[in-house]
């Protein structure tokens, strides 16, 4: 195996499941982030000699996964958003395993770019700045929607969930 | 709810979650080497046809009327495409994923879950016909032609993908789509089968609303003795306006689903092309049922 490829594939071995939570987080489908993933690792392949500095590997993989499920849901493509497919109109009792889907579902009705900021806010804990740059924003868009994120995910979780959290 | 108790129960949710496995490495390194592979070929045609278009012009502008005069030399050489190791060469191995994907046709597993050849594909192709056959009087299903911008939606698609294995039993899915066309306005037609052994809900209208995720108000619409989950329409997502899903006793799951547009960038249609009813009707046709 060339130095490139091995070092390509040590790079994805090490960092791809993290990648692909966070791809399932915005798109709410397993499938689908891993269709997220190999995309952007795919891009980061063809460009890998030219990211001489590694430690920024995980900026440029993040940022093309991000853009790429704002860019495909901009254009009402590809497929599918399927959190379990359950019925979000059944009321779920606190504590249960069904929080879980309740949960997931809330996040996957959460408009996409704020969706996007809440996972980089908080699920990757970037910075303002550093989601910002990875949105192409300013930081002040990326604090209002946040702020709108947040405030539609409390709309649609149910009061229960609210509560326990 | 505020940021902290967000980042909590993110954390939450994904330690708890089990997620399919994943793409192997080395699936992952036959992908990428294919990708770069058919980039350096598209360079390779463009370089070929700028070095010949730039030959015609040298040997036209040598010619005092602009006709050819004969041969105008070997053009240069374009290096040879290094031709990716062929995908094959790098199986998966049960280190990079639990599940090894399904065998090809050409013997050797898949390299994710899309089928690119055999019977698989073939059936998403019969799907992408199928639809075709069913496009109602008055509207065109116009197919992709070579001026289309490469960044606008297609006008005819389809894919077949390996689901997941239930008991042993391999799920797929054929997902098949047309744009439906009316004059200068287009919408879009899409039907997406899933193979039996599927784990997809059963009642009706849980099926409809789970599927895609998109949710919506749901009736269950009767046809003939098949009941068939319709949302007539969505709540929280706007990618098609109304669609259909049915089981069929066998386990095999139809979904239907109508959008006034295909594209944001042009014009949608007025109406939609099925009334719900045909909608639901088409969800129970052996047309769509494929295994």
């Amino acid at each position: 195996m060339a130095d490139r490829d091995a070092a390509f594939a040590e790079y994805f071995a090490a960092r791809s499941d993290a990648m692909r939570a966070t791809a399932y987080l915005l798109c709410g489908d397993w499938h689908r982030a891993e269709d997220l993933v190999q995309t952007a690792f795919t891009k980061l392949y063809l460009v890998w000699n030219r990211v001489a500095r590694h430690e920024v590997l995980d900026s440029y993989v993040r940022q093309i996964l991000v853009r790429t499920f704002l860019d495909e849901r901009r254009r009402g493509w590809w497929r599918r958003e399927q959190v379990g497919g359950a019925d979000t109109d059944r009321p779920t009792p606190p504590h249960s395993p069904e929080n879980r889907l309740v949960m997931l579902q809330a996040l996957a009705a959460v408009p996409p770019r704020q969706r996007a900021v809440l996972i980089l806010r908080y699920w990757e804990d970037l910075s303002v700045e550093e989601s910002a740059t990875l949105l192409g924003c300013s930081p002040g868009t990326v604090k209002s929607q946040a702020a709108r994120g947040l405030d539609t995910l409390r709309g649609l979780l149910p009061v229960s969930h609210n509560e326990i959290q | 709810m505020n940021g902290d108790e967000l980042r909590a129960a993110l954390r939450g949710e994904m330690a708890a979650s089990h997620p399919p496995p994943p793409l192997g490495t080395a699936g992952m390194l036959g992908v990428a080497r294919r990708a770069r592979a058919r980039r350096r070929t598209i360079w390779a045609c463009a370089g070929s046809a700028a070095a010949v278009l730039a030959l015609a012009g040298v040997a036209t502008a040598n010619t005092p009327d602009g006709s050819y005069s004969g041969p105008a030399g070997p053009a240069p050489a374009t290096p040879p495409t290094k031709p990716a190791g062929p995908a094959s060469a790098v199986p998966p191995t049960s280190k990079d994923s639990a599940t090894p994907w399904p065998t090809g046709p050409d013997g050797h597993p898949q390299e994710d879950r899309t089928a690119q050849a055999g019977s698989r594909y073939d059936q998403g192709v019969r799907l992408l016909g199928e639809i075709v056959s069913v496009v109602p009087t008055g509207y065109t299903a116009p197919e992709d032609a070579p001026g289309r911008p490469a960044d606008a939606m297609p006008l005819r698609s389809h894919q077949a993908q390996f689901e997941e294995r239930v008991d042993g039993v391999d799920v797929w899915s054929y997902m098949s789509s047309a744009a439906l066309a009316q004059g200068d306005r287009t919408g879009r037609l899409l039907v997406e089968t899933h193979t039996a052994g599927n784990e997809l809900p059963s009642e009706p209208c849980a099926l409809a609303r789970g599927f895609w995720g998109m949710q919506g108000e749901c009736q269950v619409v009767t046809v003939e003795t098949a009941q068939v989950g319709v949302v007539a329409r969505p709540t929280v997502d706007d990618r098609f306006d109304q669609w259909a899903a049915y089981r069929h006793p066998d386990g095999v799951v139809v979904f239907v689903a109508q959008g006034r547009t295909l594209d944001a960038n042009e014009p949608g249609l007025v109406t939609l092309p099925f009334s719900l009813r045909q909608l639901a009707g088409l969800a129970v046709d052996e047309r769509f049922h494929l295994e």
